[in-house]
């Protein structure tokens, strides 16, 4: 039998090595920040000096999300999170399904968030897939604006927009713009986190990118 | 992608697996097909955990064609819902084993070697479920079509040819008299899709019928007029109605699995009702 007549490796075998090899990307370095819609566009010049992807304009997307929460049938856990993202300006292209884990902040030393993260892309009826597989939405939205690129790092400013019912344009929950740097990476590459927080002191001090931890935010009043 | 015809092929009695696969190589061969690799299909099933209600099933297949892609089909009952994505949706499956835990014993593979003659794929399938041997699938896929009804013809006859198996379809369902006028008699047994939907049943007042004519339009499927078949009770439709059809006329009650009525029924010209059959019906 020559050798490309040999029995394929399993899909099981194929992921369990890619495990083991650590390369799949599943951790998310992650910085945020925000910019008031007045100086987004100092911000924007700025990235345009700074980044890779600039020759051809600023990249623009136009996402919608919406979030599904799946409830632990042991209630022990917290709820998972899966995130469905459609791009409204590219139809045609795939879902892209995420996973996305608990953030862990560390310490003062530690120059970003992390957090486990799967992204997959999808096609065929995903909603209708997720609520019968017993998810229940939690809430979605829409996000519109710049992704740039620098190395590996991702860089997005974008504004975020309430899902409007009837025809009118969508309402913006903010006057500013959200802004998140970010990089996907296997397990255990933290020397990342370092160059993110470079770059992220070059956009000093047009935007503070830094550690956002949610629980905090949501005991803050809202008034 | 082309039009692919997945047909079980019988292993006779104290023949084995491996001896049918060699047989059938064999004969590929001779007709000039030579071997590209080996295929390998997987599917696992996942159970939802019992809390969360009615139980659903979570299949997932892996097909070494498209390696980097997962196929997921998720049954609830009365839905089947499919979604493709990429590799690392096994990954996800394991974040959800809280929810959804793994059947292992109903792991089922079907794997064997690859072949190519001219434009067709043939693939000979070994069937296991958890390493038992249940049976052999043949694939055959005609690639450079997409549309199943163009090649339909060709691929029956391939199949004819190199594995002597046979592809059922219903051969019926061509008028060869359209001379019949409005009114007039034909004998019962003129057109065998054509049939009766009746309904008995008990209420208050008594026993209840009505009776309607249906015609088969697929192996499981008739379809009738709304205006008889939407007011017949609801509540017990399903155990009270049967369908004869005029296949020979023997008589052979068909059991109905449901019923829908064409959602524009009463607004628009659709005055259709559909009814899926219990058991799919056989040509003779």
């Amino acid at each position: 039998m020559s050798a490309t007549n040999v029995a394929p490796i399993t899909a099981t075998d194929s992921l369990s090595q890619a495990l083991k090899a650590n390369i799949i990307p599943n951790q998310e370095y992650l910085l945020q920040g925000s910019v008031l819609d007045s100086a987004v566009e100092v911000l924007l010049h700025r990235l345009r000096g700074l980044c890779d992807n600039v020759d051809a304009g600023p990249e623009t997307f136009d996402d919608q999300e919406v979030c599904f929460s799946l409830r632990d049938p042991n209630q022990q856990t917290a709820p998972l999170m899966l995130r469905v993202r459609k791009a409204l300006d590219a139809r045609d292209m795939p879902y892209q399904l995420r996973y996305i884990g608990q953030p862990d902040l560390g310490d003062k030393n530690r120059p970003t968030v992390v957090r486990s993260s799967l992204d997959i892309a999808c096609s065929g009826m995903l909603i209708e897939f997720l609520n019968e597989l017993g998810c229940r939405i939690e809430f979605e939205y829409s996000i519109k604006g710049y992704m740039f690129r620098k190395g590996r790092m991702k860089i997005t400013v974008a504004k975020v927009f309430k899902i409007s019912q009837s025809s009118m344009p969508p309402e913006p929950i903010s006057q500013s713009y959200l802004v998140e740097l970010s990089v996907l990476a296997p397990q255990g590459q933290d020397a990342i986190g370092e160059d993110m927080r470079a770059f992220a002191d070059q956009l000093r001090p047009l935007v503070l990118l830094d550690k956002i931890d949610y629980k905090r935010l949501g005991h803050m009043a809202v008034t | 992608m082309g039009v692919t015809v997945l047909q079980p092929y019988p292993v006779p009695e104290n023949k084995t697996g491996t001896y049918v696969i060699e047989l059938l190589t064999k004969r590929i061969l001779a007709l000039g097909a030579s071997q590209q690799g080996q295929f390998l299909v997987d599917c696992e099933s996942y159970l939802s955990h019992p809390q969360m209600g009615t139980t659903k099933t979570v299949h997932i297949l892996h097909n070494s064609e498209q390696p980097a892609s997962v196929f997921s089909i998720l049954e609830s009952g009365t839905k089947n819902i499919h979604v493709i994505a990429d590799g690392l949706f096994d990954l996800l499956m394991m974040k959800l084993s809280q929810h959804y835990t793994s059947k292992k014993q109903t792991k089922i593979e079907s794997k064997g070697p690859r072949f190519e003659l001219g434009d067709f794929c043939v693939k000979l399938g070994s069937v296991t479920m958890n390493q038992n041997f249940k049976g052999i699938l043949i694939e055959v896929e005609y690639r450079p079509c997409v549309m199943a009804n163009a090649v339909w013809g060709l691929l029956r006859e391939f199949l004819q040819d190199t594995n002597g198996a046979t592809l059922e379809r219903m051969e019926c369902g061509i008028d060869n008299s359209p001379e019949v006028v409005v009114g007039s008699d034909v004998p019962l047994n003129t057109y065998p899709w054509v049939g009766i939907l009746y309904y008995i049943g008990h209420d208050l007042t008594g026993e209840v019928r009505a009776v309607t004519t249906v015609v088969l339009i697929q192996q499981e499927f008739v379809i009738g007029p709304a205006a008889d078949i939407g007011p017949m009770p609801k509540h017990d439709f399903r155990k009270n109605t049967r369908v004869i059809l005029g296949d020979g006329w023997r008589g052979e009650e068909l059991r109905v699995r449901n019923y829908v009525i064409h959602p524009e029924y009463g607004e628009t010209l659709n005055t259709v009702a559909l009814v899926q059959l219990k058991n799919i019906v056989r040509s003779s």
